[in-house]
């Protein structure tokens, strides 16, 4: 009898728990699918018709089987090689620069001792203030008319390099993952600061280095108001902003399927990197949370 | 005498002059050197040259003519100015408020002790991140197709009238601006709580429950004031973002339907680009630039009241 209505006790308080993490999971999963269907709609209309994309109904399986015309038609007749490849090198060349710049910075600032550090390293922060509203029309007049680099990549690659965002990030991951007992011993070791950077430094940082580094390429893949006003030449232009152009240029109905395909090539290579990082990238910014807010 | 003085060991050193310790220390100023030169090039010379050209009249080409603020009078006075500022203000305030109390909901969620599946739940609501804004505004044009898209499907299968989205009314058009510009950052604001809510002990919580508080007392006792640093520096950071909104209206829109999606940005964009009206474009950029510091400071000052 006791053991009974201990038992009914217990179910009064697991049928609660039970109902809430049904209804949890549910939560969760409706939000999830909110998340994931437009990948899959965008991966799967790349494989369909214009009868399919254009039928009385969105269609979630393309009626008329697999169709891979506009993947053929991307290559062969639109040369959309080219801005994918462009992407990829644009974003590489940014990234490799930004760790170099970023971890040398940010070593000085977190290791090293000289005048004025703090006062520079606090104006670095505070240009990170200073809003792109004002100097987006400079800026472009500056690399179209006075340095002549439209249709080149270097305003996307020399002035981001040195960024006050990697430096601080990488200033922060030093201060806290090199012991300074490392550095001392390479001192004595006759280590110069550089030679202490190149063998204690880079070496211990390099997990920091790669979160930096996918959060910078992923950035750089996805580059859009740059490119749109200094890139033009289509031997040059990036895909985000060749698929802009397709859409810009449907004067009749939007080719979707060509759209598709050529989103789903261009954000591929991004989700394998991100899938392959994807614990040491959401522990980074999770932890960059905390030290940014507090 | 001067030999004896000479001789003796320095008791007190004197600080050797800043230029030699500066000189001595030469390495490390190479090593910061790269960001100060690139900020004065890219950053301090556009910047000074906004101002110059924001007191003349020119077109890209001959001699500036000095007009005084006559450009700030006329920017002052453009009715698609006032209402490209309306716009950016509104998709601020209807989605910093709303991006947060989401972002906490599905934080504390993911955040529930035992929960199998959180990190596949966590990877799946921050993927949007890593996608370009171009795609996505692709694909929701597509999905919030007037007669073709999945949205109306669905509306019709509820019964409801289907939405003329992007080319109707104005808060048809708004309102997909502010579901894509959600959809693509709400991750990452979930994956800022969550580094913030497991940065609390454990034992405050315990402290609380021992001494009888419900759950809902926890959340709003604890939780939600130790969580208030993530949420100042997420509403700063992503103030600065949305005064940027760019992408996602010139993509979806263009601005339309009769302005209403059009943003700071994209009437900087057309006036300056568009136009090649110079002049006035800078005159406008710098009154958004300062528009955007007041906000911040505003913003860091309540900040300070608020967690001291």
């Amino acid at each position: 009898m006791s053991v009974a209505s201990s038992r009914r006790r217990q179910w009064s308080i697991l049928i609660p728990r039970i109902v809430s993490r049904v209804f949890l999971y549910i939560l969760l999963t409706v939000f999830a699918i909110v998340f994931l269907f437009p990948f899959y709609d965008m991966f799967i209309g790349s494989f369909m018709q214009d009868s399919d994309l254009f039928s009385s109904k969105p269609l979630l399986w393309p009626q008329g089987g697999f169709d891979i015309t506009s993947y053929r038609q991307l290559f062969a007749e639109l040369g959309y090689g080219r801005p994918l490849i462009n992407t990829f090198y644009l974003a590489i060349v940014r990234t490799i620069g930004t760790l170099f710049f970023a971890a040398l910075a940010g070593y000085a600032f977190a290791k090293r001792r000289f005048p004025g550090r703090d006062k520079l390293f606090f104006a670095m922060l505070a240009t990170m203030m200073l809003p792109t509203q004002a100097t987006l029309i400079p800026w472009y007049l500056l690399m179209v008319k006075v340095l002549k680099w439209s249709d080149t990549y270097w305003p996307f690659w020399i002035p981001a390099w040195a960024s006050a965002f990697g430096i601080f990030w990488m200033r922060q991951y030093i201060a806290a993952s090199v012991p300074d007992e490392m550095l001392e011993a390479a001192t004595i070791d006759g280590c110069s600061a550089f030679g202490a950077f190149v063998r204690v430094v880079l070496p211990v940082v390099t997990p920091g280095l790669s979160v930096l580094g996918i959060l910078t390429f992923v950035q750089s893949s996805n580059l859009f108001l740059g490119p749109l006003l200094l890139l033009s030449d289509p031997d040059k232009i990036t895909a985000p902003l060749a698929l802009a152009n397709f859409k810009g240029t449907t004067i009749i109905a939007p080719r979707y399927s060509l759209m598709f395909a050529g989103s789903t090539l261009a954000t591929a290579p991004l989700l394998i990197i991100f899938f392959a990082f994807q614990r040491q990238l959401i522990s980074g910014i999770m932890s960059g949370a905390i030290k940014g807010g507090a | 005498m001067s030999d004896a003085l000479a001789r003796r060991p320095p008791i007190f050193r004197l600080p050797k002059p800043l230029w030699k310790q500066v000189a001595q220390h030469w390495m490390d100023y190479l090593f910061i050197a790269p960001f100060f030169l690139s900020f004065a090039v890219f950053g301090l010379y556009p910047l000074g040259w906004a101002l110059q050209i924001s007191f003349s009249r020119w077109r890209g080409f001959g001699p500036m003519e000095y007009v005084g603020l006559e450009n700030y009078r006329v920017m002052l006075k453009d009715p698609y100015i006032l209402q490209s500022l309306v716009n950016t203000l509104e998709f601020a305030y209807i989605l910093l408020p709303t991006g947060i109390f989401i972002a906490i909901v599905f934080a504390v969620i993911l955040n529930t002790k035992n929960l199998t599946g959180r990190g596949v739940f966590r990877t799946v609501y921050f993927l949007p991140y890593v996608t370009s804004s171009v795609i996505v505004a692709i694909v929701f044009t597509q999905l919030f197709d007037d007669t073709f898209g999945w949205i109306n499907l669905g509306l019709k299968g509820l019964g409801l009238q289907p939405v003329r989205w992007l080319r109707g009314s104005r808060w048809a058009a708004k309102t997909v601006v502010i579901l894509l510009t959600h959809w693509s950052g709400i991750g990452y604001n979930i994956l800022l709580f969550l580094g913030g809510l497991q940065s609390i002990e454990p034992e405050i919580y315990e402290a609380a429950r021992i001494d009888g508080a419900s759950e809902w007392q926890v959340f709003w006792r604890v939780t939600l004031p130790l969580l208030q640093p993530v949420i100042f520096f997420l509403t700063i950071m992503a103030t600065i973002g949305l005064m940027n909104m760019f992408n996602q209206p010139y993509m979806l829109t263009g601005g339309g339907p009769r302005g209403a999606t059009e943003t700071l940005m994209l009437r900087l964009y057309n006036l300056g680009i568009g136009g090649s009206r110079y002049g006035d474009a800078s005159a406008f950029g710098f009154m958004i630039g300062f528009l955007v510091i007041a906000i911040s400071l505003v913003q860091i000052r309540v900040q300070r009241r608020w967690i001291g």
